[in-house]
């Protein structure tokens, strides 16, 4: 038979050209569209690293300069500079607000260097700011291609944790640098140590404590007392009897503040937990160890390094939890949480959250506007509830700057560190706390006057905060294990199962963490 | 049908026919050859890279230390394999994804081609653009949608389901839900291969048609005795490249479970999930190779075997040689 | 059919005609409205998608909330409190907007808007409505304009994706053409090579890949994205040597006996008889390069003046996301969508024969 093929394919040729003309005019037509607007702004690259740092970024959240070989010889303005590149994603960092200060801290320190006059050669700093979800890649990528920053950080104890062995003791650049290190809690410098090594990481920078956040219009719809701002104080119930601040209290005043839509709270009959739309309590984005740590300082690993261990506080922390999420209704479900009321999981924001804990980064990112994400409205902060034996504990976050073992130039990355600690108008952004020195005082110069602004009239309670660094736990609850990430995946993949899955067999539950975690033990000693 | 007959039509005599043959073996070549250049110099160091780093150690941020190891990677697989550790459990999430998905998604694209490609509906490609514009979300982004949209309590799903008086599941909250939310976020993904197959149908001479309905055959007749075999070709590269699809599947149980633990209960805890773990949060990049390795020889099996039917199956108009 | 008792031909012949349009308008009318009704069901993530993107938080975590954009009414008191408005049942049975100063369990206390008097009410004011008006929040893009330098990174995306695509097909078009009409000794062992190619994920080639990009001195340049891919890509050259194998050879053998050389066969011959293929290659390849996200990341890290428009999506997701503010997300999105779908609408014309399924000739 005769195939159409001539006839079509002409028409086809024919009509495939117009679709590649057209198509080709609709890219030319955007390109020149916008270029237009970006000749302005693209920086060109090939001026080396100062240039660029000194251009505004067009993306505020892709933020880098042109990364050279830590320690190359740059010269600018007929002046040799070394290049330090400092590495932000691991931890704090990532939001607008703080890449554009760090952008301003880079700059600042930048001139600064160029003004030096005692003969050592400025440092030219150069910033990479990648978002935390990509961040560890990124970074193992550089590593392995033998291309490391030199400077890393804000970053804790989990954000280290995928790289053990790779940052340098800063034993040595400590005692150059003539740091007394007897100021800091042992505690805190405690938690800058390597695991396996005892190597001295970091200098402890901004401490975390974690406190309840509460929300003063939910209290009052509900005709409740507000939580105590003082360790030792005691609860007033409705009905008049004082209590002490513990966990059950916590339960009970929580069930009271969990409502459903018609109104009955989950202490009443006939309270429909499938449509509630108030919850008493929340453990923000929690993780096993963290909320597990609320009740009582304590570590999955016994004192032999080498034993999984489920200690009895975590045991109660996390029957706690899972009771009040499918039994006594004052803790949203895995579901619930993940709803557009509760905020996709940003839950205290939402509005129908009565309390929570969080650790005080969380203050990084609250906003008085209803409109915008984080909002808030009237909320102060209360201690943690203490736990059955009358014990209060408080999770806490520490976060440092490390160093590469790769940096040519550490003892330059160390002087840029020493710099970006003397700025609190960053640790504010980043919603830390100086480890050392005034910190009421950080909290009533630096901290207050932005939040006063932003919400006028709410008064914050930040000795809270202080007293809660008091009542820290120890060992932290991010602390070393054996076999570490593979340790903590496995825990919680079972932990997460306790806002999921109804039904579970709380025994089981612990020996499966125990089985599995022994495994791991096993498998990293 | 006849348009596979007249094939021979060129005799040549048998001394021209050898150097006819090496010339065209040389064109050939010279058609393949800037595939070949890439291979060699893009492609193939990263392949060979791969295949030996997985007889090493080699752990991404200690890349100094890489000792060979032999088979030690392979033995482990092995283990993991028979003790329905890793490897094992998520060799089988990763099968029932593909037996669930691949199926509905090819028959699903090829319906929706022919429907698109009807004489009777009017605004084609209107219906086109929006049957197609889910796959220019970014999957990150369109995966975020379908976990508002499919959230048990406030989700769209949900709230249509509640008012019909239905239960909704937990989606993706629910270890047994979960890879079946995956499965229907999976669908608006169906673009790509519809837009296959409506290539593959422009490709059918309209003549064929006509045989068929000159024959008395009806609706039926037609798709069986003429579309189906005049696009096999492309069901046929349709069929391959999903299933390389899934044993790659990753970004959206990603954003899922940004751990990467494959929750709810490791019931999205997929093959390269796994791979994944290991390379780059456990650092064990030796180890991911050889994942990897093992996982090529499932696919090349797989391959294989559709090749081989592909004979009795797959018809080439232009016959293959 | 020549019966006395029947119309005259010429008139039976326009009714038949007629009726004959009629049942295909009906029928035309009738798949119209099915695809339409299939298309809504598929669409509807979108449709949440684009509310979404056009609502703020307020409304977004608020209960009895509608399904459009709106705004709650709100009050402001003489000291400068505000107060959201609801629709309040009152006891004798009429609705009143009401601004809620105190909200209670048992009883609330509402002002009334109209004079500032306060007014108890007894009841669950949960239940009720706020008093919603309709209003788009075109805020939400203006603050992803804000972040997201989008003509920038449109750009950026352009670039690398329309000389990729070129790069893309012609290559893949070269190299298939040489896999399906070509007898070459091995072939179906390259061939599977060819496909062997693209099984092996990404995250175990990227390291030696990026240190191999980075020896040339190639990262923090899109070469990376751009270069590689004008040595055909398997995905690509598995399409098209599919559908060229559709194609009869008669008129290449034509074409042959006149003496067209192979090249000018797959010109004049073989690339019109695939437009279609070719697009959809050209398509898949445009959208992919659109939607690559690691590449980039890796490749133009600290580079924002080359970065692509995933990147930047990702990053503004990254910050959002996690606070609870998809809807900003989806908004960017949505943005970085329009620009692709227009290209897709103005492309997907080339599949515009169609096929004769219905018994209706056209």
């Amino acid at each position: 038979m005769r195939y159409q093929g001539d006839r079509k394919g002409s028409l086809m040729g024919r009509r495939g050209f117009s679709q590649i003309a057209a198509l080709a005019s609709v890219a030319v037509l955007a390109v020149s569209a916008c270029s237009g607007s970006t000749a302005t702004t693209a920086p060109v690259a090939s001026t080396g690293p100062v240039a660029s740092t000194a251009v505004a970024t067009p993306t505020p959240l892709v933020v880098g300069t042109p990364a050279g070989k830590s320690g190359q010889i740059v010269s600018i303005g007929g002046k040799d500079h070394i290049l330090v590149r400092w590495f932000v994603g691991l931890g704090s960092g990532t939001n607008p607000a703080q890449i554009t200060l760090q952008q301003t801290v880079v700059s600042d320190f930048n001139a600064l260097q160029d003004k030096r006059t005692d003969g050592v050669m400025p440092i030219v700093l150069s910033l990479e700011i990648v978002q935390n979800n990509t961040a560890t890649d990124i970074l193992k990528t550089e590593i392995a291609s033998n291309n490391a920053p030199d400077l890393i950080g804000p970053v804790g104890i989990k954000g280290r944790a995928g790289f053990a062995g790779e940052f340098i003791d800063m034993t040595p650049l400590i005692a150059k640098a003539g740091y007394d290190m007897t100021k800091y809690p042992q505690s805190l410098v405690d938690t800058m140590k390597d695991g396996q090594t005892g190597a001295l990481l970091g200098i402890p920078y901004a401490v975390y404590p974690s406190y309840i956040f509460f929300d003063k219009d939910l209290f009052d719809e509900a005709g409740l007392k507000y939580p105590p701002q003082k360790v030792g104080d005691q609860y007033t119930m409705p009905d008049g009897s004082k209590v002490a601040w513990t966990w059950d209290t916590v339960r009970n005043i929580a069930m009271l503040l969990s409502v459903d839509k018609n109104g009955k709270d989950a202490t009443q009959a006939g309270f429909d937990p499938a449509n509630q739309v108030q919850f008493g309590f929340e453990f923000q984005w929690t993780e096993g160890r963290r909320m597990a740590s609320a009740f009582g300082s304590g570590s999955f690993v016994a004192a032999d390094k080498k034993t999984a261990q489920f200690p009895d506080d975590w045991k109660t922390a996390w029957t706690w939890y899972y009771n009040g999420i499918w039994k006594d209704h004052f803790i949203a479900n895995d579901t619930e949480r993940n709803s557009d009321l509760l905020a996709k999981g940003n839950v205290l924001s939402s509005g129908h959250a009565a309390m929570g804990h969080m650790f005080q980064w969380y203050i990084c990112c609250m906003s008085a506007d209803a409109t915008k994400p984080g909002a808030f409205k009237k909320w102060d902060i209360a201690v943690m509830p203490a736990n059955a034996a009358g014990k209060t504990t408080a999770p806490i976050n520490i976060d440092t700057f490390t160093i590469d073992k790769n940096s040519a130039v550490a003892q330059r990355a160390f002087e840029v560190q020493a710099y970006i600690v003397t700025r609190l108008d960053l640790m504010a952004l980043y919603g830390g706390t100086p480890a050392i020195g005034d910190q009421l005082g950080y909290f009533k110069t630096v901290v207050d006057p932005t939040f006063a602004k932003q919400f006028p009239g709410n008064v914050v309670n930040w000795q809270v905060a202080l007293d809660m660094e008091g009542y820290a736990e120890s060992p932290n609850h991010e602390a070393e294990m054996p076999n570490y990430i593979k340790a903590m995946d496995d825990y919680g993949k079972v932990f997460s199962t306790l806002a999921t899955t109804q039904g579970l067999d709380m025994t089981k539950v612990f020996s499966d963490v125990t089985t599995a975690l022994q495994a791991d033990f096993a498998a990293g000693s | 049908m006849v348009i596979v007959e007249d094939k021979e039509s060129v005799h040549a005599p048998p001394q021209r026919k050898m150097s006819l043959a090496r010339r065209e073996t040389l064109w050939g070549l010279a058609f393949l050859s800037p595939w070949l250049f890439g291979l060699v110099v893009f492609t193939a160091l990263p392949i060979v890279a791969s295949l030996a780093l997985s007889f090493t150690n080699f752990n991404i941020i200690h890349p100094e230390s890489i000792k060979f190891i032999g088979l030690d990677n392979y033995a482990r697989m092995w283990s993991e394999l028979l003790n329905n550790g890793a490897v094992g459990s998520s060799l089988g999430v990763t099968a029932r994804f593909a037996l669930m998905s691949v199926p509905l998604l090819i028959c699903l694209a090829l319906g929706l081609a022919l429907l698109l490609n009807q004489k009777l509906l009017a605004g084609k490609p209107v219906f086109r653009t929006l049957f197609f514009m889910p796959v220019q979300i970014p999957l990150v982004a369109s995966t975020i949608v379908w976990q508002g949209f499919l959230n048990g309590s406030t989700g769209w799903l949900a709230q249509i389901l509640h008012g019909l008086g239905l239960p909704s599941p937990d989606w993706f909250s629910d270890p047994a839900w979960a890879l079946q939310g995956l499965v229907l976020l999976g669908i608006w993904g169906v673009g790509n291969m519809m837009l296959i197959f409506l290539a593959g149908l422009q490709g059918v001479p309209t003549e064929l048609y006509e045989a068929v309905k000159v024959d008395g055959g009806g609706a039926w007749a037609r798709f069986r005795h003429v579309t189906l075999p005049m696009i096999s070709p492309v069901l046929f590269y349709n069929i391959l490249i999903s299933i390389i699809g899934v044993s790659q599947y990753f970004t959206q149980a990603y954003v899922i479970d940004p751990l990467g633990r494959g929750n709810p209960g490791g019931s999205t805890f997929f093959y390269n999930m796994n791979l994944y773990k290991e390379g780059w949060t456990y650092n064990n990049m030796g180890y991911a190779s050889a994942l990897a390795w093992l996982m090529m020889v499932i696919v090349v099996v797989a391959a294989l075997v559709l090749f081989r039917t592909s004979a009795r199956w797959v018809f080439y108009a232009g016959g293959e040689r | 059919m020549t019966g006395t008792a029947m119309p005259l031909p010429s008139v039976a012949k326009k009714r038949s005609t007629r009726a004959r349009t009629v049942r295909f308008g009906i029928s035309k009318l009738g798949v119209t409205l099915f695809t339409a009704s299939m298309a809504m069901i598929f669409l509807l993530p979108l449709g949440y998608m684009i509310l979404t993107s056009v609502k703020d938080n307020n409304q977004i975590t608020a209960l009895n909330a509608p399904l459009w954009p709106a705004t709650p009414e709100q009050y402001t008191a003489g000291d400068g409190q505000v107060y959201t408005v609801y629709q309040v049942t009152m006891t004798d049975g009429t609705v009143q907007d009401l601004a809620l100063e105190k909200p209670g369990r048992v009883q609330s206390t509402f002002i009334n808007p109209k004079d500032g008097t306060e007014v108890t009410w007894q009841g669950n004011w949960r239940a009720l409505s706020s008093v919603w008006s309709f209003s788009i929040k075109w805020d939400n893009f203006t603050t992803v304009l804000d972040v997201l330098n989008f003509p920038l990174l449109l750009r950026n995306t352009l670039i690398v994706s329309v000389i990729g695509t070129i790069g893309a097909v012609s290559s893949a078009t070269i190299v298939a053409f040489g896999f399906a009409r070509f007898r070459i000794p091995g072939k179906d062992g390259l061939f599977l090579v060819l496909i062997m190619t693209i099984m092996l994920p990404f995250q175990v080639l990227l390291i030696p890949q990026y240190i191999a990009f980075r020896a040339v001195g190639w990262t923090g340049t899109w070469l990376p994205l751009i270069v590689p891919v004008f040595f055909a890509n398997a995905y690509n050259v598995f399409l098209l040597r599919q559908y060229f194998l559709t194609l009869p050879r008669e008129l290449d053998e034509a074409a042959q006996l006149d003496g067209a050389s192979p090249l000018r066969i797959l010109w004049s011959v073989i690339v019109p008889q695939a437009w279609p293929a070719i697009i959809a290659v050209s398509l898949f390849h445009f959208f992919f390069s659109w939607n690559d996200f690691f590449a980039p990341l890796i490749y133009l890290n600290s580079h924002p003046e080359l970065a692509t428009m995933t990147v930047g999506l990702q990053a503004f997701s990254a910050t959002y996301a996690s606070s609870g503010s998809g809807y900003l997300t989806q908004a960017a999105s949505l943005f970085a969508l329009i620009v692709p779908v227009m290209i897709f609408f103005v492309a997907q014309r080339v599949f515009m024969r169609g096929v004769v399924i219905s018994g209706v000739e056209k």
